[in-house]
């Protein structure tokens, strides 16, 4: 074998390694959406168990076909802001030749499916907290909105080493605590206030009823399907370029050793904060995303100690922040504001408090700063809730917003025309006396 | 807060936030962390018990 062709195969064979590792990141980050979908059916009561699964179906493939079409086209052109570069995005319109089969690109499929599973997380996270009353039909245009248009616009400000945020603030956001937790938990609530409450949540004086879903073990053990679905998702945020390191998203270098620590330890705290503060069994597992939410945005450089204690606290904010919600007569039915929103804001802050002083990767960008990300949060809770809360108002007016209160009380499995367990269907006592 | 144990990536090593002072103090926190729940649960636990006497 030649020198040059030697060359040649220890290339590819970074390539391939490349290619690989983000493929697998992507099928594993698939599983976070199934654990979204047991989830949500498990925390749904019985008659709306498969209106709630189909909605997570529907809304993780029509992300897909959207996100080929306009959300890669997003992250590439619009890094300065709301006007688009039509060079930079060139390569992502749909027709261009680095968004099909290419032999000389080896690279653009498995970004796009790495970055369409992010979109399909965003879309799973309202998905929760709107069940049980909202419209199929609706809820898939707000899911494309957030996943395919919102979520990746704040991805190529912030979460690109050319985004605006990035450049001029010195924005650090590793695991996404902003780009996808606060956007997706403000775009929710943004929808919540329009949805307004299930039937039977609230009293006529305000107070609370709780709703049980009818398989708190299905809940658990969905949320447990999220954990392992997060190690593809907070792997799949390091950057392999077949250099010497792997670097995080903006370029600083980094290792897996790094964020397997991390991930680990931020799950943790966040189960066992929850725990200690709520000692509810869907909360414990709820404080596994708390956690690990609490903490993304700085795992690529955390001491796992501190780690751990942010993600405590993280466990012990986010139930506390959904009783506040509950105060406003908000029906949050899984809590997704608080674990993805207030948590996105733990996660920010904290790198900024917290995490000062580390290089960057070019002297052009500013340090990571406490102003830097607290106006970074303001940034992404503006974009998560406006579209959220004007798309939901435009529902609401239009009427295709919400199920009947009628439809509410027979299941919105009616409007899906199907039952998720139709032998466990009580039957008429009278009937059956006469068989 | 300035937690960085280093300047410049160029030949670092370890740069894991506190790693120049301060790691024992959430080392410490993080083992407090773990305790305090077991106390909640064993006090939870305690008063099921006593209910059922």
């Amino acid at each position: 074998m030649s020198p040059e062709e030697l060359q040649s195969a220890i290339s590819m064979t970074t390539t391939i390694n490349l290619e690989v590792y983000y493929y697998w990141c992507t099928a594993i980050m698939i599983l976070i959406h199934a654990g979204f979908m047991m989830y949500e059916m498990g925390a749904s009561r019985v008659k709306h168990t498969l209106a709630s699964g189909t909605k997570n179906v529907l809304a993780f493939a029509f992300m897909i076909p959207t996100f080929w079409m306009f959300g890669w086209w997003i992250y590439l052109s619009m890094t300065a802001g709301f006007i688009p570069n039509f060079e930079a995005g060139a390569s992502a319109v749909p027709w261009s030749a680095s968004m099909g089969p290419n032999l000389a690109d080896n690279a653009t499929g498995v970004f796009w499916g790495a970055f369409t599973l992010f979109a399909c997380t965003t879309a799973s996270i309202m998905s929760g907290s709107v069940i049980e009353r909202i419209r199929l039909s609706a809820f898939i245009i707000l899911a494309v909105v957030l996943g395919s248009v919102v979520w990746i616009l704040s991805a190529a400000w912030g979460w690109h080493p050319d985004g605006w945020m990035v450049t001029k603030w010195g924005y650090h956001d590793f695991g996404a605590s902003g780009v996808v937790h606060i956007i997706s938990g403000f775009f929710a609530l943004g929808v919540l206030i329009h949805l307004g409450p299930r039937v039977g949540r609230f009293n006529a004086d305000g107070s609370a009823n709780i709703i049980r879903g009818h398989s708190l073990p299905m809940t658990m053990v969905g949320l447990m399907v999220i954990v392992v679905g997060f190690f593809g998702f907070l792997a799949g945020c390091l950057f392999y370029g077949g250099t010497a390191q792997w670097t995080n998203i903006y370029g600083m270098p980094t290792t897996l050793s790094t964020i397997c620590f991390n991930t680990l330890m931020g799950i943790a705290g966040g189960i066992i904060g929850c725990y200690t503060m709520t000692r509810d069994p869907f909360w414990m597992m709820s404080g596994a995303l708390c956690g690990v939410i609490s903490v993304a945005a700085g795992m690529d450089i955390y001491y796992p100690g501190f780690t751990f204690v942010l993600a405590f606290a993280g466990g012990l904010i986010g139930p506390m922040s959904a009783k506040v919600l509950e105060r406003f007569g908000i029906d949050d039915a899984v809590g997704a504001v608080s674990v993805h929103g207030t948590c996105g804001i733990v996660g920010l802050l904290g790198v900024g408090i917290f995490a000062g002083g580390y290089p960057q990767f070019s002297d052009a960008i500013p340090p990571a700063t406490l102003g830097g990300q607290f106006m970074g949060m303001l940034v992404m809770v503006a974009l998560g809730f406006i579209p959220g809360y004007v798309l939901g108002g435009l529902f609401k007016m239009l009427g295709v917003l919400r199920s009947s209160d009628a439809v509410q009380e027979t299941g919105l499995d009616l409007e899906i025309e199907n039952a998720a367990y139709p032998e466990s269907i009580q039957t008429d006592p009278k009937l059956l006396q006469k068989t | 807060m300035d937690t960085s144990p280093i300047t410049s990536w160029e030949g670092a090593e370890a740069f894991y936030t506190y790693f120049d002072g301060g790691a024992l103090f959430w080392f410490w926190l993080a083992v407090v962390c773990c305790i305090i729940p077991i106390v909640v649960a064993y006090k939870a636990e305690q008063r099921a018990e006593d209910r059922h006497k």
